[in-house]
């Protein structure tokens, strides 16, 4: 295991994230203690919405690890085109699945919340609901283009450029909200959030817990696909060499 | 409290750690795949 350590090092960077998650996964299931304390008890009742209003600190703090998520992919996707090493590929894709998963949760819990206050499912045609779903659907393909295409650099690549492009939506949908008419309301603005303090401490809980589950999720998927690949690559070496002793 | 959305959100982070320990569960596999092929490589 020792010889396959130095010829393998994305074994040693899989260790590594397994041993971060390993630390996260405690402070995880407080967070996430500490959140649903902040949203059901600590946080006060909305006075005109009522209590359908606390799916707002869900909403929003997946809605803010989906962006975070996709700046990762960014970020990761240029260093991937600077270094070409692996490592940042499949960080890539890793928050892509994560930034996915989030995604969707803000596109599930938005509707459970605007049948009521709105009185439709879906206001097709609203700027922020619209960017929100272009955003889901660019992930969306770049998860379908990368199950399509054959593993090597070229597809690292490609994949790379695409998550980079991908992410100009992401200040579209935050901005969209300003530069349009929109149902939603501006809740974060430059002076702070306009929200009651409680209920400001309250999205702040909700946001580090789903923070750490972006944190957990990604470190524990990322090594996992990074023992794939070595996994795959193991195992054609193994071929290789019993080809070359027959 | 609103227990319809209370359990929506407990049922969402029950996701989320039975996710956590399938992954557990998938790394234990491929740690075993691993020590298996590096062996087969050494020899």
């Amino acid at each position: 295991m020792q010889q396959s350590a130095t010829k393998y090092p994305e074994l040693a960077t899989a260790a590594k994230w397994l041993r971060a998650a390993w630390w996260l996964e405690i402070p995880l299931l407080l967070a996430f203690l500490v959140a649903l304390w902040g949203a059901f008890v600590y946080a006060p009742t909305e006075r005109v919405m009522g209590e359908v209003q606390r799916i707002f600190y869900f909403h929003v703090g997946s809605a803010a690890v989906a962006f975070f998520a996709f700046f990762i992919v960014f970020i990761a996707g240029i260093l991937y085109l600077v270094r070409r090493n692996v490592v940042w590929d499949q960080l890539a894709a890793t928050s892509v699945e994560v930034g996915v998963v989030f995604t969707t949760i803000v596109l599930t819990t938005g509707p459970i919340w605007a049948k009521p206050v709105w009185n439709t499912w879906f206001p097709w045609g609203d700027p922020r609901v619209m960017t929100t779903l272009v955003l889901w659907l660019i992930y969306m393909a770049y998860l379908i283009l990368r199950s399509s295409l054959p593993e090597g650099d070229k597809k690292y690549k490609f994949c790379a450029v695409f998550g980079i492009i991908g992410f100009i939506d992401v200040p579209i949908v935050w901005m969209s909200i300003r530069w349009w008419r929109t149902i939603h309301p501006v809740v974060i603005t430059s002076e702070g959030a306009n929200l009651e303090p409680r209920m400001s401490q309250a999205l702040l809980m909700a946001i580090a817990a789903c923070m750490l589950s972006l944190a957990v999720l990604t470190l524990l998927r990322g090594a996992m696909r990074l023992n794939q690949l070595v996994v795959d690559r193991m195992a054609q070496d193994v071929i290789d060499s019993k080809r070359s002793v027959a | 409290m609103n227990w319809y959305l209370f359990s929506g959100y407990a049922v969402f982070w029950g996701l989320v750690f039975l996710y956590v320990l399938y992954i557990h569960r998938k790394q234990s596999k491929l740690n075993r795949d691993l020590q298996v092929l590096a062996d087969q490589l050494e020899d």
